[in-house]
């Protein structure tokens, strides 16, 4: 992306914003979508955590002080929005986050955008067994391939932290995967 | 059969998809939303102007009364300083004012005594007698 502080004024710019706004759009939407969908699996609950991302990014983007990027910044607003999103759906329906995670990973199987075998299946499971914050770091490492210093960013931690968080997490999932 | 290890293995994919066209409809969507969308005024943002004019108000008060205090307390001691500066600009006038009153009172009073002495010189003089009686 060209100079982001000139793209972040073209976005407030009322005469540009739609278009800069397009352009944000087409930049980002695709790889927060997966990022959102990592966490709570399921499409439409991607779909409306994806859109109160987009909402909340636009409604603040005036207070956005460029101490980080705006890739990061946009990262750690759907990482919160979606865990938001999960810890509330979970506590509608009577369960904790880790028995509607459990429940999320069940329904995987009949979900109509959800194109995994049973090790895919398993897989998520092994994930599902570790802490949120080891979860994190591996689907952002793993699936969606990002470098320790942009999780860094978004996550607030060092990349030495990251990288031990990643080798917990890689070892408990090859545990699990190797005793179920 | 070999224990599983992630970084041996192909790249496992998550599995998860789309709907076909779900990204483009879904930048639409989003941009129809945010011209709907109402930015949210902070409360700061909100009463700047009210919050500056009352202080303002209040800087302005505050230092009107601050001046006036100076003020009334630097006239005072400069009506002080005048009486002083008069009263030592003006020590003769002081002395003048001394001696008038010496010329006027003194004098008087040394004349009294004066007028006093010769009517007992005259009563002395009437009376030779008592000239023997005080001698004595």
């Amino acid at each position: 992306m060209k100079d982001e502080k000139a793209f972040i004024r073209e976005l407030l710019d009322p005469k540009t914003q739609q278009q800069a706004f397009g352009v944000l759009l087409h930049t980002y939407q695709k790889p927060l979508y997966h990022h959102i969908r990592n966490i709570v699996l399921n499409h439409d609950d991607a779909d409306d955590v994806l859109q109160n991302t987009f909402v909340k990014v636009f409604q603040y983007l005036k207070d956005f002080k460029g101490e980080s990027k705006l890739f990061s910044w946009m990262y750690r607003i759907a990482t919160n929005e979606a865990i938001t999103h999960l810890n509330q759906k979970a506590k509608r329906q009577g369960f904790t986050s880790a028995e509607f995670q459990e429940k999320a990973i069940q329904q995987l199987e009949s979900d109509v955008y959800f194109e995994g075998d049973a090790f895919q299946i398993q897989l998520q499971k092994a994930i599902a067994t570790l802490p949120e914050k080891q979860q994190l770091v591996f689907k952002m490492k793993y699936f969606q391939e990002l470098k320790y210093e942009e999780i860094s960013e978004i996550l607030g931690t060092s990349v030495g932290a990251l990288k031990a968080s990643y080798h917990h997490a890689v070892k408990k999932i090859e545990d699990y995967i190797n005793t179920h | 059969m070999k224990p599983f290890q992630i970084d041996e293995q192909n790249k496992i994919k998550s599995g998860f998809t789309v709907p076909e066209g779900f990204f483009d409809a879904n930048a639409q969507n989003l941009l129809n939303l945010i011209d709907d969308t109402p930015v949210p005024i902070s409360l700061w943002d909100r009463y700047k102007k009210p919050l500056m004019s009352i202080a303002a108000i209040l800087v302005i008060g505050l230092g009107i009364g601050f001046y006036w205090k100076i003020q009334v307390q630097n006239d005072e001691e400069a009506h002080w300083a005048a009486v002083e500066s008069y009263v030592a600009e003006h020590t003769d006038l002081m002395d003048e004012a001394y001696i008038d009153y010496l010329n006027t009172t003194a004098l008087d009073s040394l004349h009294q005594n004066t007028t006093e002495a010769k009517i007992l010189e005259e009563v002395l003089i009437e009376n030779g007698d008592l000239e023997q009686y005080i001698t004595e």
